[in-house]
């Protein structure tokens, strides 16, 4: 039985660390590198949440709206002022400013939030659902739907929408992209607001699963993130979805089977060896360039 | 004797009293005509500042509150803070800093072990009187070292205050533990694994929970299967709350105890969703009460008084009982004040009122631990105040 109570709690955990994994691949598949704030922007939607929810005490659909909203402007201000001034500097610069970004903003929730350990309220009065010994909380049932939900528009969007096209081909050549009239500023700022509405949405949802917030709470969920975009196969929205309910249930079966003091290090242990042995993950593709 | 000798006699006895009163008034580092300087130091920034001003503010409220009354024999306090960020090689650079460069007459501060250790050459070295503030490493003050004090309960006797509960507990005979793999968890553990055998008790299930861990999942199906008759926890507050959550979704229904790290059982109950999870959770305890209590409401007034934007809590207290105790060292020592004079008077302290701590506190020339006993809280049957159990295990709800 413990078997269906550790899946139930790792896919709950994998729904946000999917969440991520999708926010990262977004700008990877636009601008084909890591952006290592994304987990301050999960930050910025988790207490924007707990504010309006916790604190004003409005509604939580508004706070979920608001978080959104909050790490979407986020995710634009930091495209338009940070990322596109430089966007045709070595990758190594964009990745460092992003790494400067997560700390800034680490940096500016201490100062409001970091004196405690903040605890998001239950959402739900109507408290668990029983199904034999598994025990599964609304909100993470609701978590996991809007992760699956997601990544079935995500991949729609990709696949069939100009915006999707253009996002690859600026990836592919932004000099020949741009060439072929694709207006490479919108698709950097619907990327990066994309991308910011997903963190937002992270957030908000895994808040109350989580119900722990500290200032620091990115960094942590951040490379859970990595781990499962990196296993699905960077560049995969399939891979980051499949990637992060992996990490999540991987994470769960290691601590109860093998030993508890494992159980965080495992996603580590992932991202050593897909990177090792399986570079492209379980859905990454081969590049193929036209020459 | 003729009148040239007599004006050198007065003239020589006058630079001697000369002498002598600016000496008594500035002789020792640290102290001025009006002033006694103490350093502070603790994380005051970065990811664990929680743990740093909000424990500092406690006993520079008490400092702010004798200065209001006019200083100990006319000297006011004067605090200078340095960050240590949790961090050893940080810690040192900020000891060395408050004793070379600021030259403070003494430190109070330090929360975290790891990082206080790192400092500890220092203070040894230099002989600098230093009252620690909330760490609990054992063997910062044991065996005693001349200039450290430590006024709240070391780590070991946090955990054997737990342990000597347990072993009052009617039919406790298996127990599983679940601490963090830091040093903060092994100080407060060690000696309790190491004795538990002695008491007759059985560790059945012995797991480890990461700090910041998002659930207890895995931790609490282990304990589970084993089926203990209780549960050590050496957890931080926040860890505490997800385990006892996840133990109260999963049906682990048995005592759950807790260090005094987690003694804020209303804001535990809080952090884990409500009293369910918490109903059977007794922690160590050092205070007499939380923040909020009535039995601390002249220390949340105090905080309220001397820090008005800060939202008082319970980290508040853990410094003020060392606060309580340099006061009446610094009382006791007189005014022609020394470092050495200060450690002197530490060592009479016997019997000292320390503020909201249920000890009281005794130093002596070879135990430097002022305070070695605790109690264990719970929270009553409605959740709505806590209850002091006592050392040993007896039914309260």
């Amino acid at each position: 039985m413990e078997f269906f109570i550790l899946l139930s709690a790792g896919l709950a955990n994998g729904g946000y660390y999917a969440l991520i994994a999708l926010g990262l691949v977004l700008i990877f598949k636009a601008q084909d590198m890591v952006q290592f704030g994304h987990g301050e922007v999960f930050m910025v939607g988790a207490f924007t949440a707990y504010t309006v929810f916790a604190v004003v005490g409005w509604p939580y659909l508004v706070a979920f709206i608001a978080a959104v909203l909050a790490a979407t402007v986020v995710g634009m201000i930091v495209e338009r002022w940070l990322i596109r001034p430089i966007a045709h500097m070595p990758h190594m610069t964009l990745v460092m400013v992003t790494v400067g970004l997560s700390f800034c903003l680490k940096g500016a929730a201490r100062i409001e939030w970091g004196k405690d350990i903040y605890t998001f309220p239950s959402v739900f009065k109507s408290g668990p659902i029983v199904i034999g010994e598994v025990v599964l909380m609304p909100q993470q049932l609701v978590l996991v739907a809007f992760t699956l939900s997601l990544s079935v528009v995500l991949y729609l969007m990709f696949k069939y929408t100009a915006l999707g096209k253009q996002m690859k081909a600026t990836s592919q050549n932004m000099t020949g992209a741009q060439l072929s009239g694709v207006n490479i500023g919108r698709v950097f700022s619907s990327t990066w607001a994309m991308s910011g509405a997903l963190g937002g949405a992270a957030g908000a949802l895994s808040a109350p699963v989580l119900s722990l917030l500290f200032p620091d709470i990115g960094t942590f969920i951040l490379l859970k993130g990595f781990a499962a975009a990196v296993l699905g196969g960077f560049g995969s929205i399939v891979g980051a979805v499949v990637g992060g309910f992996a990490v999540g249930v991987m994470e769960k079966f290691v601590g109860f089977y093998i030993s508890t003091s494992l159980e965080h290090i495992s996603a580590f242990v992932i991202i050593m060896l897909v990177l090792i042995f399986w570079p492209k993950g379980l859905f990454g593709t081969k590049d193929v360039t036209r020459v | 004797m003729g009148p040239k000798l007599k004006l050198r006699v007065i003239g020589g006895l006058f630079s001697v009293a000369l002498a002598l009163m600016c000496g008594s008034a500035s002789a020792e580092v640290g102290v001025t005509d009006d002033t006694i300087k103490i350093g502070m130091f603790g994380p005051l920034q970065g990811k664990v500042s929680l743990y740093g001003y909000p424990i500092n503010n406690g006993p520079i409220a008490i400092y702010k509150e004798i200065n209001e009354t006019g200083g100990i024999h006319g000297r006011k306090i004067e605090i200078v803070h340095e960050d240590g960020d949790c961090n050893p090689q940080k810690t040192a650079a900020a000891v060395k800093k408050l004793i070379h460069q600021e030259k403070v007459f003494m430190i109070h501060g330090g929360s975290c072990s790891g990082a206080v250790f790192g400092g500890i050459k220092e203070i040894k070295d230099t002989g600098i009187p230093f009252m620690i503030m909330a760490a609990t490493m054992d063997k910062l003050a044991t065996p005693a070292v001349h200039n450290i004090f430590r006024p709240a309960l070391s780590g070991s006797a946090d955990g054997m205050v737990m342990l000597e509960f347990l072993a009052t507990m009617p039919g406790v005979k298996r127990i599983a533990v679940v601490r963090h793999s830091n040093d903060w968890a092994n100080a407060k553990s060690s000696k309790f694994m190491a004795q538990i055998a002695s008491r007759g008790i059985e560790v059945v299930s012995d797991e480890e929970m990461e700090r910041k861990a998002t659930d207890a999942t895995a931790q609490v199906l282990r304990h589970k299967k084993v089926k203990p008759d209780a549960v050590a926890t050496f957890l931080y507050p926040a860890e505490a709350a997800l385990y006892t959550r996840d133990a109260a979704k999963y049906g682990l229904d048995v005592p759950i105890l807790g260090t005094n790290s987690v003694m804020d059982l209303m804001d535990l109950k809080k952090r884990a969703g409500g009293l369910g999870p918490v109903k059977n959770f007794y922690s160590a305890a050092f205070v007499q009460a939380p923040m909020g209590d009535f039995k601390t409401a002249a220390y949340r007034a105090l905080m309220t008084k001397h820090f008005p934007d800060d939202r008082p809590q319970s980290l508040n207290l853990y410094g003020m009982g060392g606060a309580y105790a340099i006061l009446e060292a610094l009382t006791r020592a007189g005014r022609d004040l020394t470092r050495e004079g200060l450690i002197s008077a530490l060592e009479t302290l016997d019997g000292t009122h320390a503020g909201p701590m249920t000890c009281k506190l005794r130093f002596t020339k070879d135990q430097h631990e002022g305070c070695v006993g605790g109690t264990m809280w719970t929270l009553s049957a409605d959740g709505n105040s806590i209850i002091d159990v006592g050392a040993a295990y007896r039914a309260v709800k």
